[in-house]
């Protein structure tokens, strides 16, 4: 190999090494930063975020919950009647609710919804000057505007995967209900019987990495885009396409440690 | 014995790049100093600004202050750069958060009234204001900081030739401090300063008192 292909394989291996390595280095920083910032919070802008990002999104959580929750009992409705476990499918459904499908499915609503939201307005703070402006007048622009953001975003998903939870568990009875004609006592006896808090919990533990891996993507994107308008658009994109690697990846590595 | 200057820029420059660029400059300033930094655009004129702010780190040469460290230093810019979730009033706020509440809130009212603004337009957001007045609220946010080294970016661009005069007249440091306004049009921004430096991009830049420059570059212009 010649000197010049040695140095043509060393850029194209080293360019994306660096690359990788600055954005992680970036998002360590920004996570570190975020976290020693946690306890002098501002509690104003964090309530707003909680409203905006958490309650705003209720709704859409609430139909997303909901239609999940049916859906796992239509799903699995037929193979339970045919094998005649009906008493299992409170088990099931709140099984499949809580520790995967309301999870998932909340991050990934959230991460289309607020995410990409979030990561345009703070590429749009970098294009207005908002954020050099804050730092030029000596203030920590990462305390003032992003921590109350990342901790209020992470906060969302917790709160909003805790919401979807009790509509999923709904909707899966009614559905049950409705599709098999079980009723809904015997739905609620056959969850309780095999499922525990540890369960929700569980569910909610992945939520809360889904929460910062959301908060911390929408958060780099905007920082990480161009100051103009284009930088805006892709920041929305960098950040959606980020937080569902980032979720699907969680999603498998907890699911596997569980 | 001349005394120490303020601030010393030995070859600073940024390299070209999208936040912009800056060819080598040496510039001393002293205390008490009011500089006028003038040229085309794309001279490197916001790049200067953003070094003396601390903003940007020069890719070389190096910028000496005094004893070592920078006093504190506010800039406001080009565009207003308020936060449109906040009213005026919290904007002005944002980096008072350290005072009282009381005693941050008597400095913003009166930063924000020294500007022109009144009471009533102090809940107000900022896309609820004219231009003319989001710029005198972003000129109060750097007032009231109280810091002794104040620069201002382009203070009167897009407005009349009116509210430009207002507003060039409320741009001030204390005496201790520095003063630095860039404008590709300083127009009536010439009288508040003492200082002129023009850069234009591929030639050297040029600093001397202000009428000398002013002439030069008005005959350029």
């Amino acid at each position: 190999m010649t000197d010049r292909a040695l140095v043509a394989a060393g850029r194209a291996v080293g360019r994306p090494l660096v690359g990788w390595l600055r954005a992680a280095g970036a998002l360590a920083l920004l996570a570190g930063r975020s976290a020693t910032a946690l306890g002098s919070l501002d509690g104003r802008e964090l309530a707003r975020i909680l409203a905006w990002d958490g309650a705003q999104s209720l709704g859409l959580v609430a139909i997303t919950a909901a239609l999940a929750g049916a859906l796992v009992v239509v799903q699995t409705g037929f193979f339970i009647r045919q094998l005649g476990v009906l008493g299992l499918l409170g088990w099931g459904a709140g099984y499949a609710s809580l520790r995967e499908v309301c999870p998932l499915l909340v991050a990934l609503v959230y991460a289309g919804r607020v995410g990409a939201a979030r990561a345009a307005e703070v590429a749009a703070l970098r294009a207005g000057e908002q954020l050099p402006a804050l730092e030029a007048l000596g203030v920590d622009s990462v305390r003032a505007l992003l921590a109350p953001r990342l901790w209020g975003m992470a906060a969302s998903v917790l709160l909003l995967t805790a919401f979807g939870d009790v509509v999923a568990l709904a909707a899966a009875a009614l559905a049950a209900r409705g599709w098999l004609g079980l009723p809904v006592l015997e739905f609620w006896r056959s969850m309780r019987r095999s499922l525990g808090p540890r369960d929700a919990a569980l569910g909610l533990e992945k939520s809360a990495a889904f929460g910062l891996a959301i908060a911390l993507s929408a958060l780099r994107a905007g920082l990480a885009a161009p100051a103009n308008g284009r930088g805006v658009g892709q920041a929305a994109r960098a950040a959606v396409v980020h937080a569902i690697g980032w979720i699907l990846l969680l999603d498998v590595l907890l699911t596997g440690g569980m | 014995m001349a005394a120490a200057p303020l601030v010393a820029l030995k070859g600073a420059a940024v390299a070209p790049g999208p936040a912009g660029a800056l060819a080598p400059l040496d510039l001393s300033l002293s205390a008490g100093a009011r500089l006028l930094v003038t040229g085309p655009s794309g001279s490197g004129k916001t790049t200067l600004l953003k070094l003396l702010a601390g903003l940007r780190r020069p890719t070389a040469g190096r910028i000496d202050w005094a004893g070592g460290r920078a006093p504190a230093r506010a800039m406001a810019f080009e565009r207003d750069a308020l936060l449109d979730s906040e009213s005026l009033l919290e904007n002005v706020l944002l980096h008072l958060r350290r005072l009282p509440r009381e005693a941050a809130l008597a400095r913003g009212r009166a930063a924000l009234r020294s500007v022109g603004l009144a009471a009533s337009d102090e809940e107000k957001r900022p896309q609820e204001l004219s231009g003319g007045m989001r710029k005198r609220a972003g000129i109060a946010r750097a007032l009231a900081s109280g810091a002794p080294v104040r620069i201002f970016d382009e203070p009167a661009a897009g407005l009349d030739p009116v509210t430009a005069r207002e507003i060039g007249a409320l741009l001030s440091a204390p005496a201790e401090g520095l003063l630095v306004v860039g404008a590709a049009d300083p127009g009536p921004l010439w009288e508040l300063v003492d200082l002129g430096l023009v850069l234009e991009p591929g030639r050297p830049a040029r600093l001397g008192p202000r009428d000398v420059i002013r002439a030069r570059w008005e005959t350029l212009t």
